[in-house]
């Protein structure tokens, strides 16, 4: 079935080029010039994910995601945003967007994101309908389903993301990933720029499940390549 | 005493007070002498003594008066005109004054507005230069955003006019050059506004402890494909126990893009690009970027982090840059708390050298 996708955006030229791309990868798309037809559209039938402008005439962007968020349903939102620079960044992920692109940007990005943001909603899906899976290394349990870790014994606080990064390391023992490599796996990206959330990542990871995060036990560096899991076999 | 206005003012009519005192006593004695005695009682002998002695003194003080008014305005006057000299020349010059290296209130006045005209003076001038600068700016500005613009609708009107008779080839490569140039404003269009952000403290960086090493060996890898093809050699040295540092990763992944980018770019085929990172005692980091390509001259070498600077503006061949870089570069250090410096000779190559404070030890568990 195709994907319904709502697009949110006041300038006709980009709404017909999102429009033109989505339909590509088999998205119904649905424009909406402002944020009150948008979320009356929103509000008489089901969407699978809504592109949002955060400038928009009338009530603006983050209104709208506020919106959306408050609504008893969960949309995906992308958020579009001319304004660059982490404020904004984190003030779209803060209001609840699942993720965002700066404008200008290219079309092959955006298409990338709306994957990403589907595959991650599907393997959400996926996993709770998933048999009671659970990873265990050393003092570290993942339980797969249940989507909690535990160290020692003690649960583990996570991000989704986080979660992600850690069950795909995991389910690899042993094996090394480049950066480039986990972005494009674990966040589904594969454009520069955005490489460093990688590390940023990576390194709150650790503080969460390493004692000593100077000597990383379990998501160890490999110099010169990457990244692995600590492999039990050969350790 | 006499060195204040005040002082002398009052010496003045004390001497004043003095002269009429003595004049009373001197007119008193000539009444009392004996002989004179009689004759005292005489009013109209009286009436003349005593007109004589208020006409001396008033005659006395008033030319103390204009003596000292004189003295006063003269230098009120002078000073006065130089000031209309100052302002008659535009605020040009600062005030010129033959000071008498005395230190009365006028003295004090003088120096007072010489600094002042001093100032203002200087300060003129910064602001001139600052609008020069940002004169040359907005040119600069306007000819890279220009640039890219004008191929880009110059290959699109192209493709639209000469739709029909163009091959598919053509057709292809128009739209290339077409969305070189899209790519090239918008990375321009990027680095004006971040390094605008980052001057006006818009952009604050998210500090996060981490081991910059890691993000030293990733992103060298980003550029490894590209140094490969252009047949440099990029090598990485990490020394071991480099401490962690307190810093927001994204912006420092842009300082290592940055610096390795410049240097793959101004060295040849053959050259090798060094990334270096070692521990500067306990307390800081030292990431080196070294290059064997063609140097930087050592009087442009100041100047290579000021905004707009290139060493070879106006070169073709360089356009897609604008020297943005090494400024947005020096100011994500600096609010780093870092330092960063250039080294080079000439025809043998570059070094960028940062430094960074390393984090705060924290005991591990
Ligand atoms: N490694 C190097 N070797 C020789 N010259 C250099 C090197 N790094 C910088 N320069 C000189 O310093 C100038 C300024 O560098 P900067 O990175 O600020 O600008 P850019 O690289 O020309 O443009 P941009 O970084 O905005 O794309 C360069 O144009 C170049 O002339
Ligand atoms: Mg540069």
């Amino acid at each position: 079935m195709a994907r319904q996708v709502l697009v949110i955006e006041d300038d006709p030229d980009i709404g017909r080029l999102i429009k033109l791309q989505l339909a590509d990868i088999g998205c119904t798309v649905k424009l909406a010039a402002d944020g009150l037809r948008g979320f009356a559209e929103l509000e008489a039938k089901p969407y699978d994910l809504v592109i949002l402008d955060l400038m928009l005439p009338g009530i603006d962007g983050l209104e709208i995601c506020r919106r959306i968020r408050a609504r008893p349903a969960y949309t995906p939102i992308l958020m579009l945003t001319a304004k660059s620079g982490e404020l904004d960044r984190v003030l779209g992920l803060e209001m609840g967007a699942d993720d965002y692109v700066t404008k200008p940007f290219s079309v092959l990005e955006l298409v990338a994101r709306v994957k990403a943001i589907f595959r991650r909603v599907e393997s959400l899906a996926n996993q709770s309908a998933a048999t009671g899976q659970v990873i265990e290394s050393g003092a570290l349990v993942i339980d797969v389903e249940r989507r909690e870790v535990r160290l020692d014994g003690r649960p583990v606080e996570l991000t989704a993301t986080e979660f992600e990064l850690l069950l795909h390391f995991a389910r690899h023992p042993g094996r090394v990933f480049t950066r480039a490599q986990l972005l494009d796996q674990v966040w589904g990206y594969s454009h520069s720029g955005y490489e460093h959330t990688v590390n940023s990542h990576i390194n709150r990871l650790r503080a969460k499940i390493e004692t000593n995060p100077n000597q990383p036990e379990y998501i160890q560096t490999v110099w010169g390549v990457g990244y692995k899991f600590r492999d039990v076999a050969r350790s | 005493m006499f060195r204040s206005l005040y002082g002398r003012l009052a010496a003045v009519l004390m001497g004043v007070f003095v002269a009429v005192g003595g004049l009373m006593i001197v007119a008193s004695q000539t009444m009392f002498e004996p002989e004179r005695l009689q004759t005292v009682l005489e009013p109209n002998l009286l009436l003349e003594l005593a007109t004589y002695l208020i006409v001396g003194a008033v005659a006395f003080s008033l030319l103390a008066a204009l003596i000292v008014f004189r003295f006063l305005t003269r230098r009120l006057r002078t000073l006065c005109e130089s000031i209309e000299v100052f302002r008659d020349g535009g605020f040009s010059a600062p005030l010129q004054l033959a000071g008498n290296g005395g230190g009365d209130e006028i003295d004090m006045l003088a120096a007072v507005f010489a600094e002042m005209s001093e100032r203002i003076v200087c300060q003129l001038e910064a602001l001139a230069q600052v609008d020069a600068r940002r004169r040359e700016l907005l040119a600069n500005v306007s000819h890279d955003l220009r640039t890219p613009l004008a191929s880009m609708q110059g290959y699109l009107e192209t493709l639209l006019l000469k739709d029909g008779s163009l091959t598919p080839e053509e057709r292809r490569s128009y739209l290339q050059v077409a969305t070189r140039h899209c790519e090239r404003l918008g990375k321009l269009v990027r680095d004006l506004f971040e390094l605008t952000r980052l001057e006006a403290h818009e952009i604050r960086p998210q500090p996060e402890r981490f081991p910059l090493a890691e993000l030293v060996q990733d992103v060298a890898q980003k550029f490894e494909l590209q140094a490969r093809k252009a047949g440099q050699h990029l090598v990485t040295e990490i020394a071991p126990e480099v401490p962690m540092v307190l810093a927001d990763i994204g912006m420092i992944e842009r300082v290592l893009e940055n610096l390795i980018e410049n240097a793959m770019r101004y060295t040849p085929a053959e050259g090798t690009i060094r990334v270096t990172l070692q521990a500067d005692g306990g307390a800081a980091v030292r990431l080196g970027v070294s290059d064997t390509g063609k140097g930087i001259a050592t009087n442009e070498l100041a100047n290579v982090f000021d905004r707009y600077y290139r060493v070879d503006r106006g070169e073709p061949g360089n356009a897609a840059h604008a020297g943005l870089g090494l400024a947005i570069t020096r100011r994500i250090v600096e609010l780093h708390a870092g330092t960063i410096r250039a080294e080079s000779t000439p025809g043998q190559g570059t070094r960028f050298v940062v430094e960074l404070p390393a984090a705060p030890a924290v005991s591990p568990g």
